[in-house]
């Protein structure tokens, strides 16, 4: 690995960032010959191009339109796709392969240790399973940017809960609280978001 | 039986009503370990559209969001992922944020231009 190249400075900033190893971030990108089809998105783009828009593919293996670019007068583009850079902000290579039940310090989040990440605020953070540890991770980058921080609750057979509220712009006191249930295994059980009035009655609920 | 990448792109370019695209994509697990498709600006244009064109009613528009909204599968075109995030939020938001109405549904498009 050479620290001067782009690719590794690169990691090195997101290993500061997340966590996330620069060796397992520079083996993906050495594998990673995938992009992301996207049309020009007018009337003149052919339906079975239209039908590739926001696909992943690879090079290696282009789907049977051919890769963008392939058939006369093809205007598609190919975005590079990293799915390291897809914001998961608990990595995988925070668990310890050995002892995926074993319960988790904090201190073993890179991200939380740099402040990086919205705290998590509640003690059932130590006592989860690897793999709810990696749901944990993909509920927390998937949720808007104005969230709160994380709490989590414990539930019967090692079920825990994943909850986070984001306030309303418009109407103070008003806020959506989403909620996730996982199984010890760190399969997700429910996913819910409900939304509060300012009086704190519910407005509605949605299931995910 | 449709994969669920290709029940995604239904999904998002809305080929169908709500609850049976949504319906489509119980049959496979919530969890997703990996992004299979990816939101496009010419995604979110096409849905937009159908409804400033009376296609799509303003619940329809929020329900297509609060779909894809969290979803694990489903990732945002990089270079306007942030926007696309943000659009997203609101729509699938309305009463957080700002009611889907055709100005301001014509005030997003412009954003993204």
């Amino acid at each position: 690995m050479n620290p001067s190249s782009p690719l590794y400075q690169k990691a090195f900033r997101r290993y500061l960032r997340t966590g996330l190893s620069i060796e397992i971030q520079m083996k993906t990108a050495a594998e990673s010959g995938r992009y992301v089809w996207v049309t020009q998105g007018d009337d003149k783009v052919r339906s079975e191009h239209a039908a590739n828009e926001g696909q992943i593919f690879s090079w290696n293996d282009p789907p049977g339109t051919g890769n963008p670019g392939d058939d006369y007068h093809c205007r598609c583009t190919a975005e590079p796709y990293d799915d390291a850079e897809e914001e998961r902000p608990l990595y995988p290579d925070a668990i310890d392969p050995a002892y995926p039940e074993l319960l988790l310090p904090l201190s073993r989040f890179g991200r939380l240790l740099a402040g990086l990440l919205r705290a998590v605020d509640d003690i059932h953070a130590e006592t989860l399973t690897g793999e709810q540890v990696k749901n944990l991770g993909r509920f927390d980058g998937k949720l808007p940017k104005d969230a709160g921080p994380i709490r989590i609750t414990g539930g019967k057979n090692g079920q825990r809960t994943f909850s986070a509220d984001v306030p309303a712009r418009n109407i103070p006191g008003s806020f959506a609280r989403y909620e996730k249930t996982v199984d010890r295994a760190g399969k997700t059980i429910s996913y819910t978001k409900t939304t509060y009035a300012s009086d704190g009655s519910i407005v509605h609920t949605k299931v995910k | 039986m449709k994969t669920r990448a290709e029940a995604l792109s239904d999904l998002l370019y809305c080929h169908a009503p709500i609850l049976q695209l949504v319906q489509a994509l119980k049959q496979f697990s919530w969890d997703s370990e990996a992004t299979l498709v990816v939101l496009t600006p010419s995604h979110l244009r096409h849905v937009l559209q159908r409804y400033l064109d009376g296609a799509l009613s303003a619940q329809q528009l929020e329900d297509w969001a609060n779909a894809i909204e969290c979803r694990e599968d489903i990732g945002f075109l990089k270079a306007h992922r942030d926007a696309l995030q943000e659009v997203i939020h609101q729509l699938a938001n309305p009463l957080l944020t700002q009611a889907i109405t055709a100005e301001n549904v014509k005030k997003i498009l412009v954003t993204l231009a």
